[in-house]
């Protein structure tokens, strides 16, 4: 099975990535080249299985909602490839 | 070399040391041996330096997880398994190299740089956790920090003659470590020395409040189920090439040998677990991803002209091909119409496999597997094509999906490279795996 074109184009939005046409061309047979071995699943009998999301989760574990003191604001925003004082830079929006 | 760095002139000279013999290997992204101090010269681990995988949060390191998206990025805080690190006396000296996020099973797709075999430089290092195997196997540090999230510690420690533990998942708190996919992802440790590898292991280990997936470790150490460690292996064709069948056999040969029990189980799962783990793998994958975009840090690509565009730009050229591939493929699985087809069954599956395990160890201790069908490598097109290496992860994607611990144990060389074969455990069963190991080796 060869994924469309357009299907991978489809795919790249939804993951707001942007592909050259030499990238799309390369990609697409390795995706579908993938899927197609994905494909084995389908002759496996599941009914009545539950899925398994995580493995080590028992109970839910909720922590107290406390104020704890945080000195990291300043570098989390040091971080930002742009920045105007305490806010981070966007090209414009409208 | 020295095991510990105490003074200032052992520090000089272990970093000149260092400095020099990884020219050949590129094991370390970055390295500074003055960057920290022994935060407790009582600890269990005191004054040893040690290697941290490029994609676990070190305080005043860089954090790239070899991208480009992080390529400038300075870490603000700590990863829990490195706080308790330094807590014993550890001193972090450097982050070692890896495939880009963590996915691949080379080091070759690092953005800056593969690292080379220090047993041979033409052969690749196996992956993810490249960097860490072959710093601790050219004796640059005692031990590193490595994660595993298919077999990203187990095959590289394979390919590089060392141990490595994957460990139970939710054994070690994920907190700083970048996520890749979360219900896979665990840190783990490798290291030439066994008991060193245990040791590390005891430390980093137990539940923490900063990752909700974490466990609290069982103080009381596992014992054998019929009071002898009782062993299982696998029957069939594996497709293994002639050196590892060789070594596999040898090994089930010396555990019998040595007067333990040991039988033959078929694993029909084997034949799906590929599909089921990058199923699940690049599904989560592509949602913890979606966090680099351009804006709040990282790659910010300059020619942006909305936000849109800016994310889209950035993301392209931020990240390399086998990431995009696996975002993509990821994403694909998730869109609506195709979910219950991939993801929700590929999480049935996973069930399965996991009861196929349970069975294995309702009435055994130990399962005895290799850790990847060939030894190392070359690097480039002489080597395995990214679509072969997926293919060939099946010994190890099993302990993740599981959740199950299990340790990469070197049981010899062939052809001037090492062998490497695998210990399954129950979960929190890793000193049974340890108990094993000295067994058999």
């Amino acid at each position: 099975m060869m994924l469309k074109k357009e299907e991978l184009y489809t795919t790249a939005s939804l993951a707001r990535l942007e592909l050259t046409e030499k990238e799309a061309d390369l990609l697409s047979q390795a995706v579908s080249q993938m899927i197609e071995y994905f494909s084995i699943m389908e002759k496996i009998d599941v009914t009545g299985i539950e899925p398994t999301t995580h493995v080590s989760v028992g109970v839910n574990r909720v922590r107290k909602d406390e104020v704890v003191e945080s000195s990291l604001a300043e570098t989390m925003i040091a971080a930002a490839p742009e920045r105007d004082e305490r806010f981070i830079t966007v090209p414009h929006i409208l | 070399m020295s095991e510990v760095i105490k003074t200032p002139e052992e520090r000089k000279v272990f970093a000149e040391e260092v400095l020099a013999k990884d020219k050949e290997i590129h094991s370390f992204l970055e390295f500074d041996a003055e960057k920290k101090e022994c935060l407790n010269p009582e600890g269990p681990l005191a004054y040893i330096p040690c290697g941290v995988k490029d994609n676990i949060a070190v305080k005043d390191f860089r954090l790239t997880c070899a991208s480009r998206i992080l390529e400038n990025f300075v870490s603000p805080y700590n990863a829990t398994a490195v706080d308790k690190l330094e807590a014993a006396g550890a001193i972090v000296v450097g982050k070692t190299n890896m495939d880009e996020f963590g996915m691949g099973s080379s080091t070759d797709f690092s953005a800056f740089g593969g690292t080379n075999n220090p047993w041979n430089k033409e052969y690749v290092t196996g992956g993810s956790s490249g960097g860490s195997a072959a710093a601790v196997a050219a004796g640059l540090v005692p031990f590193a920090l490595g994660s595993d999230t298919g077999g990203s510690i187990r095959q590289p420690a394979a390919f590089c003659g060392v141990y490595g533990l994957k460990p139970t998942y939710g054994s070690v708190s994920r907190y700083g470590l970048v996520a890749y996919a979360s219900s896979l992802d665990v840190i783990g440790v490798l290291s030439k020395d066994l008991d060193l590898t245990e040791k590390v292991f005891k430390v980093i280990r137990g539940q923490d409040w900063h990752d909700q997936t974490s466990i609290p470790y069982p103080e009381e150490p596992a014992k054998p189920k019929n009071g002898k460690l009782c062993f299982t292996y696998l029957e069939g064709d594996l497709g293994l090439t002639p050196e590892i069948e060789k070594g596999y056999k040898a090994l089930i040969q010396k555990i019998r040998d040595k007067g333990f029990e040991i039988k033959g189980v078929q694993l029909p799962s084997l034949e799906y677990v590929i599909p089921v783990y990058y199923t699940i793998a690049t599904a989560e994958a592509s949602a913890n991803l979606a966090r680099y975009n351009g804006i709040r840090y990282g790659h910010r690509s300059k020619d942006g002209e909305t936000p849109m565009d800016l994310m889209e730009k950035s993301r392209n050229e931020g990240f390399g091909d086998e990431v995009k591939l696996r975002i993509l493929l990821g994403t694909y699985v998730l869109r609506s119409g195709f979910q219950d087809q991939y993801y929700i069954k590929a999480q049935k599956i996973r069930t399965k496999i996991i009861g196929d395990f349970k069975q294995v160890f309702s009435t055994s201790d130990i399962f005895v597997v290799p850790a990847f069908p060939s030894q190392a490598f070359k690097h480039g097109n002489a080597g395995l094509s990214a679509y072969q290496q997926k293919v060939a992860d099946k010994f190890t994607v099993t302990a993740n999906l599981t959740g199950m611990p299990a340790l990469s144990i070197p049981v010899g060389f062939e052809n001037g490279l090492p062998v490497g074969m695998q210990l399954f455990a129950d979960y929190c069963n890793e000193n049974l795996l340890f108990d094993a190991a000295r067994e058999v080796l």
